[in-house]
C-alpha cells in the first residue's frame, strides 16, 4: 500500500512539475514534425481570394510545401483554364505577372493541383 | 592617551571595494552602451522610421489635445474600418504628445527619448526578470547582453525595430521584462502585488498584443513555478485585476470597438490557411528552425534581383519586412547549446519556465490555424502570429545564456585543475575570449546600425514611397534623406502594396500629378485607404512647421491660403488643401441600404471601391449607407432608399415582415442567403454584391449643392460645424471614421449618425439651408473606465505614500520612532 501510495506521489508530482511544459512540448512537436512527414502541397498564398489590384502587373505568391524545383504557374481568363494568358515557370515562390487587362477578373493555379486563386484587375488607372 | 588611527584606504582600494561582487555589470552596463552607442547614427531618423511617421502624427494629435483640454483618446483616426495606431499602442504617443505639451522641448526629442531609452534600459530589466527566475548574477548579466541582439519582429532590438519600421512599442521591450520579473518574485512570495499590477498596466499600455503575452506568461509561470500555499496565487489575482484597473481607461473601450471595427475578416486576409505576414505553418517553422533561419535571421541575398530563396523570404515575412541579419549568425548555436544544457537542468522551474515561454511562443507563431490550443485562447484571433516571435526570442535569450554561462563554468572548472602556468595561460585566453565575443557583438551591431543608414536598405516606409517613382527625386512630405536608396523592385512594390493596402488609387496622388480626373480620395475625402497619405501630409505640416496655433484644429485653416505658405512646398500644399475641400459633402446617386457586420461593411466598401472609384461624378453611382434594422421599419432613408442590401440576415430572420412590407411597395431587397417568408431577390456567390448595387432606377441629376463651409467650433477637432445649402434631400458625408461616439444635430435638434460610403460619417440632412453639428462624445463606457483608472491610480500613488511614511516611522531614528532618553555620559549618576 505504502509503494502504491508512493508511485502515486511521485505520478502527481511528475505530472505538475513537468507536465506543462510537456504538454506545450508535444503540441509544438506535433504542430512541427507531423506535417513534414506527412507533406504539404505548394498552394497560392497572395494575393488573396477577390483581391483588386489596381496595378495591372499583379504579384503572385505561393508556398511551396514539397515542391522542390521549378514550379508552373498559370493565369487564365476562366476558371476552367481554357483561356490561358500567363504561363510561367518559376524556382521561387512569387513572380509577377506581365500587365494583364484592366477590370478582368483572373484565375490562376500551380501545376494544376487542383488549388485555385483569383484575383481582380480594377477598371481605373493607377498613377505610379 | 595615544590613539590608534587606521590607515585610510587607497582610492583604488575604495573603488575596489565598491565594485566588489558587481563585475557581473560588465555585461549589463556594456549591452546599454552598445545600444546607445551602435543606435546614436540612427537617432535623428527615429521620428521619420515607417510606420513612425504616423505615430508621430498621433504624438501631434496627443499634445494638441492635451493643451486644449481634450480627451488624448479621442476622435480615432482610422484605416480599412478600423481605427489605426493611436489606439494599439498608447503609451509612447501618450507620453511623447504630453511631455511635448508640457515642456518647451520639441516632439522630436521625446519621441526619440521614449524610443531610445526603453531599448537601452532593456537589458537591465531581462536581468532582472532572470534574477528573479533564480539564475546567478553572472547568468543574468550575460542574458542581459544577449538581450540586445535580439533581432525578430517587436523584440527588444532598437536596431531590429527601427529596421522594421516599428519603433513605438518601446516601452514594452523595457515593461515587459520588469513585470514578468516582479510576477515571478509575487509568485515566490517575495514581493507585494503594486508592483506588478503597475508593469502589468503599463506592458498592456505599450500594445495590444503584449496584453496577450503578458496574460499568457503570467500563467504559464504560475503553471510551472507553482507557488506553495494559496497566498501567492491570491496576490497574483489581486496584481492582475489591479492591473487591469489601472490600465480600463484603454483597454475597455479598446475591447468595445474591436469588437464593433474588426479589421478585414481573417478569412480574407489570411486564404487558405496558410497565412502571409500572420504566421507559418508547422513544417515552415520546422525548415526555418532547421535551416538556422528562424534565429539567425533570413541570408543576407540580393533582393532586388529576387534570388532568395523561398525559406528566406518567408522569414522576411515573419521577421517584418525589410528587417536584416542583424543578429551575428551564431545564434541558433548557442541557443542549441543552452536548450542541451537546459535538458540536463530540467529539474530547475527556471530553467523549465523558459524552455515553456520559448515553446510557448512557438506555438503563437503557428497560430490558431495549426495549433488548436491556440485558437481556444482569448484574442489570439486578433492577432499577428508573427508577433510572437518576441515571446520565443524572451525564451531563447535566457537559455542562451544559461548555455554560455554553463560553458565558461566548465572551461574555469577545468582550468582549475591546471598547473599554475597553464592555469594561467587558460584564464589570460577565457578573459581574451569573453572580452574579444563582447566587442565583436558590439562592433556587429554598430556595423549593421550604420549599415541601415548607409546601404539604403532602410524602412520599408520609405522603399515603399520611394518606389512610386514620382516621389523617387523629391520626397515630398517624407523629408526622405539622400542615403535612403532602396531599389524599385516591382515585387517589392507589390508586396507594400498588399500588406499596406494601398491598391486603391489615392487621389491625393493622382491629384498632384496632373491627373484630371476626380477620384475617389478629391471626392470625398479621406476614405480609409488614402487615410496614410492625408495623415502623413498633416505629420509633415505640424513638423516642418511647429508655430502652429494651438487653439486652432487644422480643419479651420481652409481657405486661409496664407498659412499654408510655410508648407515645405506646394504638393504639399495641393494635398492638404484636397483634404480640407472634401471635408464633406451630399451623396450625389441612389442610396442601397444595407446591413451587415462591420467586417462585411468594410469588405463591401472594398468592393464598391472597386467597383465605382472612377465613376463618383455619375449620377448613376449607387452610394452605400450602412442601417439598423429598425431603419428598414420607418425614418426618412426609407424616403431616399434606391435599394436595400441584406448581408447579414439573422435579424430578419424571425420577423421579416416590416422587410417584407418594404418590398411589396416596390422597394427592391436582396439578400446573400434567403430569408423565410421574405421575398427578395438572393444573390448567389456568383452575383457578388456588386449585383445589389446595379439595375436601380436611373437617378435624376443631382443639382449642384453648395459645398460644406466649416464653421468656428469651440471645441476644435472634436466638434465640426458645417453649413451648406441642399437643394435636395439626401445623405451628408464627413470625411471622419464612423464610430459611435460622433453625435449630429442638423439645425439644432439630434440626428441619427450612419456610416456611409467608405465608412464616413453620414447624416441625413432635408433640403434648405442646414446647419450640421457634428461632435465626438465619450461614450458611457469610456467615462466609466477613465474614473476607474483614475481611482486605481490615485489609489497606488497614496499607498506608496502611505507605505513610505509607514517605514519611516519603523526606522530606527525616524520620525515616528520611539525616542530614548539620552544620557550624557558626563552627568553625575
Amino acid at each position: 500500500m505504502a509503494k502504491v501510495q508512493g508511485a502515486l506521489k511521485i505520478a502527481v508530482l511528475l505530472l505538475v512539475r513537468y507536465g506543462p511544459l510537456a504538454f506545450l512540448a508535444g503540441t509544438l512537436l506535433r504542430a512541427t514534425l507531423l506535417p513534414v512527414f506527412r507533406g504539404e502541397v505548394a498552394r497560392p498564398e497572395v494575393p488573396p481570394d477577390g483581391f483588386v489590384s489596381h496595378d495591372t502587373s499583379v504579384y503572385l505568391g505561393w508556398a511551396r510545401g514539397d515542391l522542390e524545383g521549378p514550379v508552373e504557374v498559370e493565369v487564365a481568363a476562366d476558371t476552367g483554364f481554357r483561356r490561358i494568358v500567363h504561363k510561367q515557370t518559376s524556382r521561387g515562390s512569387s513572380l509577377t505577372t506581365p500587365p494583364l487587362e484592366r477590370g478582368r477578373t483572373y484565375y490562376w493555379r500551380l501545376q494544376k493541383n487542383g488549388v485555385v486563386a483569383f484575383f481582380r484587375t480594377a477598371r481605373d488607372a493607377v498613377d505610379f | 592617551m595615544q590613539s590608534t588611527s587606521e590607515p585610510r584606504p587607497s582610492r583604488w582600494a575604495r573603488l575596489r571595494a565598491r565594485l566588489a561582487g558587481r563585475g557581473h555589470h560588465v555585461f549589463s552596463v556594456a549591452a546599454f552602451l552598445t545600444v546607445l552607442v551602435s543606435t546614436a547614427t540612427i537617432w535623428p531618423d527615429a521620428v521619420q522610421t515607417g510606420d513612425s511617421l504616423f505615430h508621430v502624427g498621433n504624438a501631434v494629435d496627443v499634445e494638441r489635445a492635451v493643451r486644449l483640454g481634450q480627451d488624448p483618446l479621442g476622435r480615432l483616426p482610422q484605416m480599412q474600418g478600423t481605427p489605426t495606431f493611436r489606439f494599439y499602442q498608447p503609451l509612447h504617443a501618450l507620453a511623447t504628445g504630453a511631455m511635448t505639451a508640457w515642456t518647451p522641448v520639441r516632439l522630436e526629442f521625446w519621441y526619440t527619448l521614449f524610443t531610445v531609452l526603453p531599448f537601452a534600459l532593456s537589458p537591465f530589466a531581462y536581468m532582472y526578470l532572470l534574477t528573479g527566475l533564480g539564475f546567478s548574477r553572472w547568468r543574468a548579466a550575460l542574458g542581459a547582453f544577449v538581450s540586445i541582439t535580439t533581432v525578430l519582429g517587436f523584440s527588444n532590438s532598437f536596431l531590429g525595430l527601427f529596421s522594421g519600421g516599428i519603433v513605438t512599442q518601446a516601452p514594452a521591450a523595457l515593461f515587459f521584462p520588469l513585470f514578468l520579473g516582479k510576477f515571478v518574485r509575487v509568485l515566490r512570495g517575495e514581493r507585494g502585488v503594486l508592483g506588478a499590477a503597475a508593469f502589468f498596466a503599463l506592458t498592456v499600455l505599450s500594445h495590444a498584443a503584449f496584453a496577450v503575452y503578458a496574460v499568457v506568461a503570467a500563467f504559464l509561470a504560475t503553471a510551472i513555478l507553482l507557488p506553495k500555499g494559496i497566498r501567492p496565487l491570491a496576490k497574483c489575482a489581486a496584481a492582475g485585476a489591479l492591473g487591469v484597473l489601472l490600465a480600463a481607461f484603454w483597454v475597455l473601450p479598446f475591447l468595445a470597438v474591436q469588437a464593433e471595427h474588426r479589421p478585414i475578416p481573417d478569412a480574407v486576409s489570411r486564404p487558405d490557411r496558410r497565412i502571409w505576414f500572420s504566421g507559418i505553418s508547422g513544417r515552415e517553422l520546422f525548415d526555418l528552425v532547421r535551416t538556422g533561419r528562424f534565429f539567425d535571421g533570413e541570408r543576407d541575398v540580393d533582393r532586388d534581383k529576387g534570388s532568395d530563396e523561398p525559406l528566406d523570404s518567408k522569414m522576411r515575412a515573419l521577421n517584418i519586412f525589410g528587417l536584416h541579419t542583424l543578429r551575428p549568425p551564431i545564434f541558433s548555436i548557442c541557443l542549441a547549446i543552452g536548450v542541451l544544457f537546459a535538458l540536463v537542468r530540467i529539474r530547475d522551474p527556471s530553467v523549465r519556465f523558459l524552455l515553456g515561454l520559448m515553446t510557448t511562443g512557438f506555438l503563437l507563431v503557428l497560430g490558431l490555424d495549426d495549433v488548436r490550443i491556440v485558437a481556444r485562447l482569448p484574442f489570439t484571433g486578433q492577432m499577428q502570429g508573427f508577433r510572437a516571435t518576441y515571446l520565443v526570442d524572451q525564451g531563447a535569450l535566457g537559455l542562451v545564456a544559461l548555455g554560455l554561462h554553463e560553458v565558461g563554468s566548465l572551461f574555469l572548472a577545468a582550468a582549475r585543475r591546471l598547473p599554475r602556468i597553464p592555469r594561467r595561460i587558460a584564464g589570460g585566453l577565457g578573459v581574451f575570449v569573453a572580452v574579444g565575443a563582447l566587442l565583436a557583438t558590439s562592433a556587429w551591431l554598430f556595423v549593421h546600425a550604420r549599415a541601415i543608414v548607409g546601404t539604403g536598405r532602410g524602412p520599408w516606409e520609405f522603399t515603399f514611397l520611394e518606389s512610386m517613382g514620382r516621389y523617387r527625386q523629391r520626397m515630398g512630405p517624407y523629408r526622405v534623406r539622400g542615403h535612403y536608396k532602396a531599389g524599385t523592385n516591382q515585387n517589392r512594390r507589390n508586396n507594400h502594396i498588399h500588406v499596406l493596402g494601398f491598391a486603391v488609387p489615392c487621389a491625393h496622388v493622382s491629384g498632384i500629378t496632373g491627373q484630371t480626373a476626380r477620384t475617389v480620395c478629391e471626392r470625398i475625402g479621406t476614405p480609409g485607404r488614402s487615410w496614410r497619405l492625408a495623415e502623413l501630409v498633416g505629420t509633415s505640416y505640424f513638423l516642418v512647421d511647429r508655430r502652429y496655433p494651438h487653439g486652432l484644429d487644422a480643419v479651420e485653416k481652409v481657405g486661409d491660403r496664407g498659412r499654408y505658405r510655410r508648407l515645405s512646398n506646394r504638393r504639399n500644399m495641393q494635398l492638404w488643401e484636397s483634404r480640407m475641400r472634401t471635408f464633406g459633402h451630399m451623396a450625389t446617386g441612389p442610396i442601397v441600404l444595407v446591413h451587415g457586420t462591420h467586417a462585411q461593411w468594410v469588405q463591401l466598401n472594398e468592393e464598391w471601391l472597386g467597383r465605382w472609384s472612377n465613376r463618383l461624378e455619375d449620377p448613376r453611382t449607387p452610394w452605400p449607407v450602412r442601417v439598423q434594422p429598425g431603419d428598414l421599419e420607418r425614418g426618412p432613408l426609407l424616403r431616399q432608399a434606391a435599394s436595400v442590401l441584406i448581408v447579414d440576415t439573422r435579424p430578419f430572420e424571425r420577423a421579416p415582415a416590416g422587410l417584407q412590407a418594404r418590398a411589396e411597395q416596390g422597394l427592391p431587397v436582396h439578400v446573400l442567403s434567403p430569408i423565410p417568408g421574405l421575398r427578395a431577390k438572393v444573390l448567389g456567390p456568383a452575383d457578388g454584391w456588386e449585383r445589389a448595387f446595379s439595375g436601380l432606377p436611373r437617378a435624376a441629376a443631382r443639382p449642384e449643392d453648395e459645398s460644406f463651409r466649416l464653421l468656428p467650433s469651440p471645441s476644435p477637432g472634436r466638434e465640426f460645424r458645417l453649413q451648406t445649402v441642399v437643394k435636395r434631400a439626401g445623405i451628408a458625408m464627413v470625411a471622419e471614421g464612423c464610430f459611435a461616439n460622433w453625435h449630429a444635430w442638423v439645425d439644432g435638434k439630434p440626428a441619427d449618425v450612419r456610416p456611409a460610403g467608405p465608412d464616413l460619417v453620414g447624416v441625413y440632412l432635408p433640403a434648405g439651408t442646414r446647419r450640421l453639428v457634428i461632435r465626438w462624445q465619450r461614450t458611457t463606457l469610456e467615462n466609466v473606465s477613465y474614473a476607474a483608472s483614475l481611482l486605481g491610480w490615485m489609489g497606488v500613488f497614496s499607498w506608496i505614500a502611505i507605505d513610505r511614511r509607514r517605514r519611516r516611522r519603523a526606522r530606527p531614528g525616524g520620525e515616528g520612532a520611539p525616542v530614548l532618553p539620552v544620557v550624557d555620559p558626563a552627568a553625575p549618576p
